[in-house]
């Protein structure tokens, strides 16, 4: 009886062990600084995530130049002058999730922590996050504040008055189980 | 005394002038792809080929230049406001082009070519291209 028992428990542990990837070559990232003097805000659409529900491992990476801007001005200097494009072209998240997320619809809050490397500089960030599964669908919710002098972005003091200290990330992406 | 007087509003003037050039440059909205000049023309595959063969190189070929792309849809995801056509390149990679806001009544469907216009920005799991805009779907 108790090898009955133990053989099921396995196999049912087995179970959520199919894979369970999902991903998106087409996430929204998008940052906004809120400041008396003025609002900057930029959008970029092709961000590259993929979530693990087993492993519970998240990853993303994007292009600097896709941020996408109102302001030819601000676009040319986020990219010249803040996070040298050029020179550091990608910026990277890699980390793991708290919380159990089954693949039954629901909305499930994780804390999302991992390295973040922006413009060559690696930290280790701890953000709130949200998991929608829904139609086979699973969509990453995130909104966090990131401070530049955190990623050693100079700010001229020129337009200091014009960028917040803390610049306001918010991530959405609807991934697709991995083929 | 005249002559000072014209100096003065010479000075005034050009400072104005230049004041309002500043003014204009610095609120000046982003030239969208669809206006600026093409740089390079280039089929889909070819671009992806480059960008996985040599991507140093590509890099300084294509970004941040506009292009025109020439290339086979295989896939277009629609998320939210945004839109995105993939054109098929080598494999599973291709080249992403997310497509400006107003394009939507002639996108093009699975399978058909298309020639696609807009600024390449690199290369991340396929060669990305935003800000792009449809030139015809034949």
């Amino acid at each position: 009886m108790r090898t009955i028992c133990f053989i099921v428990l396995v196999c049912l542990s087995y179970l959520p062990m199919q894979a369970q990837t999902f991903m998106t070559r087409n996430g929204n990232v998008s940052f906004f600084s809120k400041t008396p003097l003025e609002d900057i805000k930029a959008e970029n659409t092709q961000a590259f995530a993929a979530v693990d529900l087993t492993k519970k491992s998240v990853a993303f990476t994007l292009l600097q130049r896709n941020f996408l801007f109102p302001k030819e001005l601000m676009q040319e200097h986020y990219n010249e002058n803040y996070v040298e494009s050029d020179k550091f072209p990608k910026a990277q998240f890699s980390g793991t999730f708290t919380g159990d997320v089954p693949t039954k619809p629901g909305i499930y809050k994780v804390q999302v922590s991992g390295q973040l490397t922006l413009h060559g500089v690696t930290q280790q960030v701890t953000v709130p996050g949200e998991l929608e599964v829904q139609d086979g669908k699973l969509t990453a919710k995130s909104a966090f504040a990131v401070k530049p002098s955190d990623f050693d972005i100079k700010i001229p003091s020129l337009v200091k008055d014009k960028i917040a200290s803390q610049i306001n990330v918010k991530i959405v992406a609807v991934c697709l189980p991995a083929k | 005394m005249t002559r000072r007087k014209l100096i003065i509003l010479a000075g005034a003037l050009l400072c104005l002038i230049a004041a309002g050039t500043g003014y204009y440059l610095y609120n000046k909205p982003r030239t969208s792809a669809a206006e600026s000049h093409t740089d390079k023309h280039i089929s889909a595959q070819q671009l992806y080929e480059e960008f996985s063969s040599n991507e140093q190189q590509a890099n300084s070929n294509y970004v941040n230049k506009v292009v025109e792309v020439k290339g086979t849809v295989t896939d277009i995801q629609k998320t939210g406001a945004s839109i995105s056509v993939l054109l098929a390149g080598q494999g599973n990679g291709g080249v992403n082009c997310s497509i400006a806001p107003g394009e939507e009544e002639q996108l093009p469907k699975i399978g058909e070519s298309v020639l696609i216009k807009g600024l390449c920005t690199g290369m991340l799991m396929d060669v990305s291209i935003v800000d792009a805009t449809i030139i015809n779907n034949k």
